[in-house]
């Protein structure tokens, strides 16, 4: 992995991930490994931001769609946020929005997590 | 299937080809190389999987949506194995053919989390090389004829990293067992030459051990004065068959207890040229053994035999061999005379400096006795030879004063 980060925070009981740099290499595991730690620590509501994410290729999609798969398993409510348009039209195209909503900011994102 | 999800498969083949072929380790790759797939077509889970070591079995070497703890391979009949080495097309769960429905029984047996519904064979050049096992789609549709394609087109890479893996691990296997043999020869190679030496000092109750002393004793002059491992293996093998020559010399005149006479010390001394004569037929893979051999009794004034060489002229090898011959032979028993003790042989051998021994190799040689009388040594290869008792307080305090003399 050449550039990628992923940090945690937390607003009321949604779980925010912002992920920053180019999601295509081994690196991106933690993302799920981060996700699926604050399944395990009880919390349901997860925002993941796309907003700092140059790149993503299979490898990232492939992370993803282990997010969405548990989110859908366990009835998990997950929101994707900042997506640029080819990062949009790449998750439309995969399938992951039919699982997951996908909203323009992290506010709008715990907003409506609020009420889900 | 529409040119955006086209495009994104092309790159996804594209990236794929690249890292097969990336300088990366294989377990890297490989797992990449399975999220690509999974990645490409919204795969949940999978797992790619190799013949293992053992018979009948199917090891993992890239999965996702497993945990840690779960097994590493599974175990198939010898029936399932042949009939699943003979499928070269993708093959999906809830077919008819008994073998098939089998197979994702075992798997499911094993690796209930994969939810395998997909087998795709990974072949090479017409040879199996694994498999890889996947799971549902995150929309839990049918795989599509496109997608199969799609997939077979993806696994013809990963096929191929997996057979140059398992080519590097057969060549890595080879190297293991061409190392082991060389090893074993050398064992072998060691003790002939080691039982040869032990046949030379047999011909004399008196120098039973003295070839095996002398070519420790060289190895640590030769490490103290800073030679590499390969040189100080020449110089133990030459101090192991530095008198290989007396085998032509008479066992009555080896073992005379008076002075020879002029005549029988030519004939000694014979065994010097015979030495190198028989040594130079073999090929060893060390320079100058054969030299060693000759040169071992010439001393720096030039008073020595068989040439009457002279400082330079002789070899450093055979000076080496040549103290630590002369070592040997004066703390050991002789048949014309009582060996003569540690202390007096160290003060003899400073007084031959610069007339049978070459200073610098004294030094050496004193330095590595220090040393060992000191315990600063890892292997001792000098003192525990010596049999018998010695102030080593005195010992040490000559050689202390000698080394700085020669300094």
């Amino acid at each position: 992995m050449k550039n990628f980060k992923v940090s945690q925070d937390q607003q009321g009981d949604v779980i925010l991930f912002k992920a920053q740099g180019y999601l295509n290499d081994l690196g991106g595991e933690e993302v799920e490994r981060l996700f699926k730690k604050a399944v395990k620590e009880g919390y349901r509501k997860f925002v993941l931001d796309f907003g700092k994410i140059a790149y993503i290729n299979s490898i990232g999609v492939s992370f993803l769609v282990g997010i969405v798969e548990a989110t859908r398993e366990k009835g998990l409510k997950v929101c994707f946020t900042a997506l640029s348009t080819i990062n949009a039209e790449l998750f439309e195209m995969v399938g992951l929005t039919k699982f997951a909503v996908t909203l323009p900011s992290n506010r709008e994102a715990v907003e409506f997590l609020k009420t889900a | 299937m529409d040119y955006q999800k086209l495009f994104y498969i092309f790159s996804t083949l594209s990236e794929l080809g690249e890292e097969v072929t990336s300088s990366q380790t294989f377990p890297i790759t490989i797992q990449k190389s399975l999220y690509m797939i999974l990645g490409a077509l919204s795969i949940t889970r999978g797992a790619i999987l190799t013949r293992g070591k053992a018979q009948n079995q199917l090891t993992l070497v890239a999965h996702k949506g497993l945990k840690k703890e779960e097994p590493q391979a599974m175990e198939i009949s010898p029936d399932l194995e042949a009939f699943l080495l003979s499928q070269k097309k993708i093959f999906l769960t809830g077919g008819r053919q008994k073998e098939f429905r089998n197979f994702f029984q075992s798997v499911t047996g094993v690796w209930p989390r994969l939810k395998t519904v997909l087998g795709l064979p990974l072949t090479c050049k017409g040879e199996w090389v694994g498999l890889i096992c996947l799971g549902p789609k995150l929309d839990e549709a049918p795989y599509t004829p496109m997608e199969k394609n799609v997939l077979t087109l993806l696994g013809h890479h990963i096929a191929n990293a997996l057979h140059s893996q398992q080519l590097i691990e057969a060549l890595n296997e080879q190297v293991k067992e061409n190392l082991k043999m060389v090893e074993d020869l050398r064992y072998i190679y060691d003790d002939t030459i080691r039982a040869f030496a032990a046949a030379i000092d047999a011909k004399d109750p008196y120098t039973k051990g003295h070839s095996y002393r002398v070519a420790m004793y060289a190895v640590a002059i030769g490490k103290e004065l800073g030679y590499g491992d390969q040189v100080l293996e020449g110089f133990y093998v030459a101090g192991l068959l530095h008198d290989v020559g007396k085998i032509i010399v008479d066992k009555d005149i080896i073992n005379k207890k008076k002075h020879l006479s002029s005549k029988e010390f030519g004939k000694i001394m014979e065994h010097t040229q015979a030495g190198y004569q028989i040594l130079s037929a073999i090929r060893f893979p060390w320079a100058d053994v054969p030299l060693m051999a000759k040169s071992h009794h010439e001393k720096l004034d030039g008073l020595g035999y068989p040439e009457g060489l002279r400082g330079d002229q002789i070899a450093d090898g055979a000076k080496i061999i040549c103290l630590a011959d002369a070592f040997d032979a004066m703390t050991s028993h002789r048949p014309y005379r009582h060996r003569l003790g540690f202390e007096r042989t160290i003060k003899e051998i400073k007084k031959n400096v610069n007339v049978q021994f070459e200073k610098r190799i004294v030094r050496a040689f004193f330095s590595v006795l220090k040393k060992e009388i000191e315990g600063k040594l890892h292997e001792q290869k000098i003192i525990p030879n010596l049999d018998e008792h010695f102030n080593p307080q005195i010992i040490h305090s000559f050689l202390e004063l000698t080394i700085a003399e020669l300094s």
